[in-house]
């Protein structure tokens, strides 16, 4: 276990150092992600100011979804960039270097390229958070509790997410465009999903349960959440996780008895 | 008639040096040293049309910067530069109709259409006729042997079929002059030799001007009459290869298969040994002595094969470099 | 001339042999305006109208974006900045071909074969949400609704040709390429119609040449514009194609003159 911390750390320190030399792109990636941040969030404003609510709920409540989604996105972001690259290790070869070494190959795919610079960008989000959950009235503990809960199930989620694509790219090959999907989709989640009509609204609440991820943390703390719903949450994330496993595993099998 | 007349070319390229560390890196942005590479210092030559040249040098030697500047790629620092009547920097576009550049790894090809697709391009880009193009085409396509290839979309091809794809979009419009950049470069042994064939069979035959850069020497010994030796910049040599080697080859080699294995110290009375390994023996030894050693070793020892030969191209060229770093 | 029509042809085709990778972006384009059109939508069940646009309106402009990008905004141009690092660049010094046309000629491709499926797109989304739409019948605004669109494409031309030169002088091509993408999206008007902002911001938007790329040509179809605002529009449109067009041609010379084509 700690053995696994420690080669995680090198490897973000590495990718860091990587930043150094190339660090005018890194410095402009960041100022375009905050920039789209500020001015989405800023187009926000504008515009829950004039309309008082949207799909029930108020300015305050709004930016608590659009951050919280912006929290998670960043978060599974930050820490899967390797997933990114993997296109080029399948490609290039480079997976079979990987598969040979006495390393769990899934970590090695999943956190092998941390981006260091983005976990600057979570702290603000924090901060924000928790500045709206403070000007929010009837929130208890056990609201953000299940809160915290239920952004670590997002979290499991996305992880499964993306073990998922890498065991398609080791079947297909094609990868670029199923992350980018995955990451437009998810992108659903900047707003409740109760501004998405039916039939729509289910489909990304269960089948690609962007809701689950993106919407119900921010619902659980506003107590509008029944308990029975936290549990069916946190169950199909667990069963995700499980099937993406489960997938993975195969994609391997699948793998070593293909020729180069 | 001259194709290719160079005066005086020089080429310089600024780099900036910079040393690792955070330090340094923070220090670089306000100041940076800068330093002068004379990538070509100084060349003059003249070559006329239907002549297969060969550059030679070592990596970095300028050969490829020079190529460059004769197919108006780059600009030249100061001198003088005529191909066929033009300037090359001026890409004027009579100029480049007549004109091709094969640079080893580079394609031109598009590379997840056909081959035949690209030609096609290539035929209007260079205003050719129809009869002409299909005339070419069919000719090229069948002397390299990929008639059949050219409507299979190119990145399904190997190597060796891909550089013979290049080859033939490069030559399809007869281009007068020819810059062939490294052109064997990856590929095997095999195609290595097609290729060379293919180089010389078409100077022959069309009688366009090649020139042709390599650190191979055997490209430059089965191809090239004329070599041109390039090292740090400047011109070592301009003139016939075998003039050349006969002038640095004040040694003979000469090679013995022993039928019994003989005591090293006997024989390196005898001559400089450049290897033995039983039964093999290689020695250098001088022109004038070589009649009289190889008379001894027929005389003194068991021999079983025998050779005498001018030294390597290779020998003979590294030597070049050798004196002029000196 | 006919060299450049072969160009489009062939950049046609390769998007035949890359069709699924074309399909799943597309089916990107269409998700992200899903996620407008819903947020537009949901406001619009509280309210009539707001900032001055009507629930139709809002979504036919929201809709229309995916036609517009198909037209302004596509382009192969981005392409450029990597030709020019790779050394790719050199296989056209090389030849009687002029490359600007070339680009040109490829991005005739892209914005065909987006705006072909844009329109499809469009169609399908609007059997399937069924949303209240803006037809504009007036001929003459749509005839300004097409020049300005054309107009607009000009300018993204130069704008992005621009951008692409920075790989003359430098290593880093996607990351400037990626703000400038966002930039864009937002000052073009791709996620709202520019003048729901604060007025002085508006009137600076007005002096840029990204608002003239979405958000004009799409105000001009929905008509309810006044004269005046359509001739400064245009007016300001081609004052910055103008602008741009030595400067494009500039730079390219400077980096020509850098540019040393990058050896294996």
């Amino acid at each position: 276990m700690l053995r696994y911390l420690r080669i995680w750390w090198f490897m973000s320190i590495a990718s860091m150092q990587i930043f150094f030399v190339s660090r005018i792109g890194a410095v402009l990636f960041l100022t375009g992600k905050i920039l789209r941040f500020i001015l989405y969030m800023g187009f926000l404003i504008i515009l829950v100011s004039k309309t008082k609510i949207l799909a029930g709920y108020d300015l305050w409540q709004v930016m608590l979804f659009y951050l919280t989604f912006n929290l998670i996105d960043s978060l599974t972001q930050m820490l899967f960039r390797e997933v990114y690259r993997f296109r080029q290790q399948i490609v290039g070869g480079n997976f079979d270097l990987l598969l040979v070494k006495p390393f769990n190959i899934l970590f090695r795919v999943l956190f092998g390229w941390t981006d260091i610079l983005d976990f600057l960008t979570l702290i603000p989000f924090i901060f924000m958070i928790s500045f709206i959950i403070s000007k929010l009235s009837h929130v208890t503990i056990l609201g953000i509790f299940f809160y915290i809960i239920l952004i670590i199930n997002a979290f499991m989620i996305a992880l499964s997410f993306h073990v998922i694509v890498l065991a398609l790219a080791i079947l297909t090959t094609e990868i670029d465009h199923t992350i980018m999907i995955y990451r437009d989709i998810t992108g659903m989640g900047k707003f409740p999903v109760d501004i998405y009509k039916e039939p729509l609204r289910s489909a990304i609440t269960f089948i690609i349960p962007v809701g689950i991820m993106m919407t119900f943390p921010v619902k659980s703390l506003l107590g509008v959440l029944s308990l029975g719903t936290i549990i069916l949450s946190i169950t199909i994330g667990i069963l995700i996780f499980s099937g993406s496993i489960l997938i993975w595993r195969y994609a391997l099998r699948q793998y070593s008895s293909a020729s180069s | 008639m001259t194709a290719i007349s160079v005066s005086h070319l020089k080429k310089h390229f600024n780099i900036y040096r910079k040393t690792a560390g955070i330090l340094a890196t923070i220090k670089s942005i306000f100041v940076r040293k800068n330093e002068v590479v004379k990538a070509v210092d100084d060349i003059s030559f003249e070559i006329n049309q239907g002549e297969l040249v060969g550059f030679i040098g070592p990596n970095g030697a300028g050969k490829t910067t020079t190529l460059k500047c004769l197919s108006g790629l780059l600009y030249p620092t100061k001198g003088k530069i005529s191909v066929l009547g033009y300037t090359p920097y001026d890409r004027k576009y009579n100029f480049l109709k007549k004109i091709s550049l094969v640079m080893g790894q580079k394609n031109q090809l598009w590379w997840d259409l056909p081959a035949n697709e690209t030609f096609r391009l290539n035929k209007e880009i260079y205003e050719m006729k129809n009869c002409d193009y299909q005339n070419n085409l069919d000719e090229l396509s069948t002397l390299l042997e990929v008639k059949d290839l050219i409507d299979i979309p190119v990145r399904r091809l190997s190597l060796g079929q891909r550089m013979k794809m290049e080859l033939i979009a490069a030559l399809l419009h007869r281009p007068n002059v020819l810059f062939l950049d490294e052109p064997t470069i990856g590929l095997d042994v095999v195609m290595q030799k097609k290729m060379r064939d293919f180089i010389a069979y078409y100077n022959k035959q069309y009688k366009s001007t090649i020139i042709l850069t390599s650190h191979y020497m055997v490209d430059v010994k089965q191809l090239c009459k004329r070599v041109i030796i390039i090292d740090k910049g400047k011109i070592l040599y301009d003139g016939d290869l075998e003039q050349l080697v006969k002038k640095y080859a004040d040694k003979k080699i000469i090679s013995v298969v022993f039928e019994k294995n003989i005591d090293e110290k006997k024989l390196s009375s005898l001559g400089q040994i450049k290897s033995y390994k039983f039964p093999k023996l290689v020695l250098n030894v001088e022109r004038s002595k070589s009649k009289y050693i190889a008379g001894q070793l027929l005389e003194k020892f068991p021999i079983e094969d025998f050779t005498i030969e001018d030294p390597e191209v290779d020998d003979v060229i590294r030597q070049v470099f050798k004196e002029a770093n000196k | 001339m006919k060299k450049y029509l072969l160009v489009t042809s062939l950049s046609l085709q390769e998007y035949f042999v890359y069709r699924l990778n074309f399909i799943l972006w597309r089916v990107r384009v269409v998700v992200s305006i899903l996620i407008s059109y819903f947020l537009w939508s949901t406001v619009y069940q509280n309210t009539k109208v707001i900032f001055g646009y009507g629930q139709s309106q809002m979504l036919t402009y929201i809709l229309l974006t995916i036609f517009i990008n198909g037209i302004v905004l596509s382009t192969q141009t981005s392409r450029v900045a990597e030709e020019i690092n790779r050394g790719s660049l050199s296989n056209f010094l090389v030849r009687p071909i002029d490359y600007f046309s070339y680009n040109l000629s490829r991005d005739m491709a892209d914005k065909i074969v987006n705006t072909f499926f844009s329109v499809f797109e469009f169609i399908i989304l609007l059997l399937i949400l069924n949303p209240p739409v803006v037809l504009q019948t007036n001929m003459y605004l749509l005839l300004l609704f097409a020049l300005t669109a054309i107009l607009a494409s000009i300018l993204y031309f130069e704008i992005s040709m621009l951008l692409s030169f920075i790989g003359f002088w430098s290593h880093e091509t996607w990351a400037p390429r990626f703000l400038f993408f966002i930039i864009v999206a937002f000052l073009a008007g791709n996620y709202f119609p520019l003048d729901i902002v604060p007025s002085p911001i508006f009137k600076i938007l007005e002096m840029l040449p990204f608002t003239y790329l979405v958000f004009f040509p799409l105000k001009i179809y929905l008509g309810k514009v006044s004269t005046f605002f359509i001739i400064k529009g245009i007016i300001t449109t081609g004052i910055w194609i103008v602008l741009l067009y030595p400067i494009m041609k500039w730079v390219w010379i400077r980096g020509l003159k850098t540019y040393t084509a990058v050896g294996q």
